[in-house]
């Protein structure tokens, strides 16, 4: 089978301790993929190899069957958008402005801002500086700019920290229709079972660096009476959670 | 009890911020430098011990300012970093915090004092100076270098805690350090102690004879300005209850020091800007006041201290050229051009900014980019440099043209500048400091003082930058192979150094 994103052997240390340990990661084309893990499972370290901020100590990574190296890692990212640990800003400027420099970066035109800002429902709060954005509206930002430009790949890391419950609703909303409405394809880590129940179709658990389950959500339903048991089953029980 | 447990506090949040290093490097720097003073002349030796009492409040003018303000940046920056300010001020009051923020200050500068008594001694004895020392006077001088540092200290504290952008502080203490120099060198006035900085000059008691002649020095002993001890209490006083007052009154997220305002272009349609990237994430930041003026105190105090000596500098546009840029070009243009390069690469070291930037940009134009702001500020600044330098030469009634070298001086300093940047952008971009840059480049530059007069200057980019702009002698022949190739090598490995580190290393956020 084709994967649009596919690591092999995929380690990374920090010191003595593995963050990330032979990890095999396969994304088909046009699904959500839910990314599940406990606190400190080793998410936001995966997402970050994905991208190349961080060096693997050994694996690879392929994007649309392509081996990522040094030197094609940037021309293979620019068709992803990426919202990685926090929303990144310069708080002294406008969130249209902040907008104004990733368009720049990703060589998109004005209109996809005001496309995205809308998307977002951000579009009445554009000129305000992001210092004084809420939460929230740090957050939306975050998730406008790592989908200007209509990436074929998004990567977003807990996308609905600090949203409030209609905020966490309607961004639900948003990533299970993109797959559909922009032939995206979806990567999105969570440590809640719940959030990546309602909108995932394949979900990868990582636990102390490691894949535990990989593969079809109702694959994974079957396997013990609820989801939630065979999570906290997974990972050890909720004292860790 | 319960301070002395706040102020463990103080020292654990700074552990390993590179402060006790530089408090090192700092205390072997000025050893070595006084040292180095000693070329071992008999009626130097004889004297000695007054001669270090000449040179000491000199060499702390230029050096301690900037010292206090990065040790403040310390102190204070990680509360801001860290957004902490709001659980402090619910676990402890807002005048414990003050105070202890202080006295942690406090504490280094008493170290710092007895480090600098055990040099003193060390030198003393070891080039054999004639007699003993004046216990009395090394005793008031170590009170008033105490008195002065805590006052340079307190200022900067309360401008690192009003202004959550460091380099309002760090171009504070590098404008004050710069006019508490020039200071020094004119007539002794009533502007020695409102300007807090001047205070050095203000409470030196050991005056020179210097025959222009013969080369002779001789020392004496004079009496401080009048009230000057005075004055440092007066200032202590008045910046502990400035201090006090703005710690109580300061909103949580700080004073901005910012001219952006959004009101304008409310709800137009979002436009694609034309300007390049770093430059609208430069938007309403005003460190280029800084570089207006700079230049604009260095200029007039020069002037005026050509006026004033017009006897001895009869070389017109020549030696008004060197007054100019003396001071500014040895030690407060490389440290500026450092606040600007700490500026540029803090717009990313906050929050997560590496994870969205490293994603769309490769290291190379990054880094390029980055230069391109640097070189441009730089240009500006030279160009403003050459206006103010023409029109005081007219004012001072300059009949002849300007000198035609003039340019000449002007592109070597432009190369020798950009060295400058680069090696500023590359200590920036490792160190995640934002001041701690800042202290090597001033230290550097003193460096680039001594390689210079050593005629070393090629080896180090702060004095390629001095020797270009000929700032310590209009007449100097410049060995332009050597001149060139030093920049061009410095400039191709500094920027390198930086892009490999961007593509070698892992991205860290603030996170």
């Amino acid at each position: 089978m084709n994967y649009i994103l596919e690591t092999t052997n995929l380690s990374k240390a920090h010191g003595s301790k593995m963050r990330v340990k032979n990890l095999q990661m396969q994304v088909p084309k046009g699904c959500v993929y839910g990314f599940l893990g406990p606190n400190g499972a080793g998410k936001t370290t995966t997402l970050k190899l994905l991208l190349g901020l961080i060096k693997p100590n050994s694996g690879s990574i392929s994007f649309y069957g392509q081996k990522m190296t040094e030197k094609n890692r940037l021309s293979l990212l620019k068709t992803t958008g990426s919202l990685i640990e926090s929303p990144s800003y310069y708080g002294h400027l406008t969130g249209a402005e902040n907008l104004q420099i990733i368009a720049k970066l990703k060589g998109v035109s004005a209109k996809d801002i005001t496309d995205v800002l809308h998307t977002v429902r951000l579009y009445e709060q554009k000129d305000k500086k992001v210092k004084h954005y809420s939460l929230g509206m740090k957050q939306r930002l975050g998730i406008a700019m790592a989908l200007l430009g209509k990436p074929q790949i998004l990567i977003l890391d807990e996308p609905t920290n600090g949203l409030d419950p209609a905020g966490i609703q309607e961004i639900r909303e948003l990533i299970k229709g993109l797959p559909a409405t922009h032939n995206m394809t979806v990567i999105v880590s969570s440590h809640l079972l719940s959030e990546v129940e309602q909108m995932a179709d394949m979900v990868g658990i990582i636990h102390h660096g490691e894949m535990l389950f990989q593969g079809n959500i109702n694959e994974l339903a079957t396997q013990g009476s609820s989801l939630e048991e065979v999570f906290l089953a997974m990972t050890g029980g909720a004292s860790e959670l | 009890m319960r301070t002395l447990q706040y102020l463990k506090l103080e020292f654990d949040k700074t552990k390993k911020r590179g402060v006790w290093p530089l408090l090192l490097i700092l205390w072997l720097f000025q050893h070595v430098y006084l040292s180095y003073g000693m070329n071992n002349r008999e009626e130097e030796l004889t004297q000695g011990w007054l001669l270090l009492l000449y040179n000491l409040p000199l060499i702390n003018a230029i050096i301690l300012p900037v010292f206090y303000a990065v040790l403040a940046s310390r102190l204070i920056d990680c509360e801001h970093k860290e957004n902490t300010w709001k659980l402090l001020e619910t676990l402890q009051s807002k005048t414990s915090l003050f105070l202890v923020k202080a006295l942690a200050g406090l504490c280094y500068i008493l170290l710092f004092s007895c480090m600098q008594l055990i040099s003193i001694f060390f030198i003393g004895t070891f080039y054999g100076f004639g007699g003993k020392p004046d216990l009395w006077a090394y005793a008031l001088y170590t009170i008033q270098t105490i008195l002065i540092s805590f006052i340079l200290y307190l200022i900067q504290l309360i401008l690192s805690f009003a202004f959550t952008n460091q380099a309002v502080s760090l171009c504070v203490g590098l404008a004050g350090g710069m006019i508490g120099l020039f200071i020094m060198f004119l007539p002794r006035s009533i502007f020695y102690e409102i300007i807090p900085w001047g205070l050095f000059g203000a409470n030196m008691f050991v005056g020179m004879n210097w025959d222009s002649v013969t080369r002779d020095m001789d020392f004496y002993y004079t009496t401080p300005i009048d009230g000057a001890f005075l004055w440092d209490f007066i200032w202590i006083g008045f910046l502990l209850f400035s201090g006090w007052l703005l710690f109580q009154k300061r909103p949580v997220e700080g004073f901005s020091f910012c001219f952006h305002s959004t009101k304008k272009n409310s709800f137009k349609s979002v436009q694609n800007l034309k300007m390049p990237i770093e430059y609208i994430k430069l938007k309403g930041s005003p460190i280029w006041i800084a570089f207006i003026i700079l230049p604009l105190v260095s200029a007039l105090i020069g002037t005026f201290n050509y006026q004033g000596n017009i006897a001895i500098l009869d070389d017109l546009w020549y030696s008004l050229w060197s007054q100019h840029t003396l001071f500014l070009c040895y030690f407060f243009m490389p440290a500026l051009l450092g606040v600007y390069c700490s500026y540029l690469w803090r717009l990313e070291h906050t929050g997560t900014n590496w994870n969205q930037l490293m994603v769309h940009i490769s290291p190379w134009k990054l880094v390029r980019d980055k230069l391109y702001c640097a070189i441009f500020m730089l240009g500006l600044s030279l160009l403003w440099i050459t206006v103010l330098f023409l029109l005081c030469g007219k004012m001072t009634g300059f009949t002849d043209s300007a000198p035609h070298e003039l340019l000449e001086w002007l592109l070597c300093g432009f190369l020798g500048g950009i060295c400058v940047c680069c090696i500023q952008l590359f200590f920036s971009l490792i160190i995640r400091s934002f001041a701690i840059p800042i202290a090597m480049a001033l230290l550097g530059s003193i460096a680039g003082l001594i390689f210079t007069s050593q005629g070393l200057w090629y080896l180090l980019p702060y004095s390629l930058f001095s020797v270009g702009m000929r700032a310590n002698n209009p007449f100097f022949k410049l060995d332009y192979g050597v001149f060139i190739l030093a920049c061009v090598c410095f400039c191709e490995v500094f920027y390198l150094l930086s892009v490999l580190y961007l593509k070698y290393t892992d991205v860290k956020t603030q996170e």
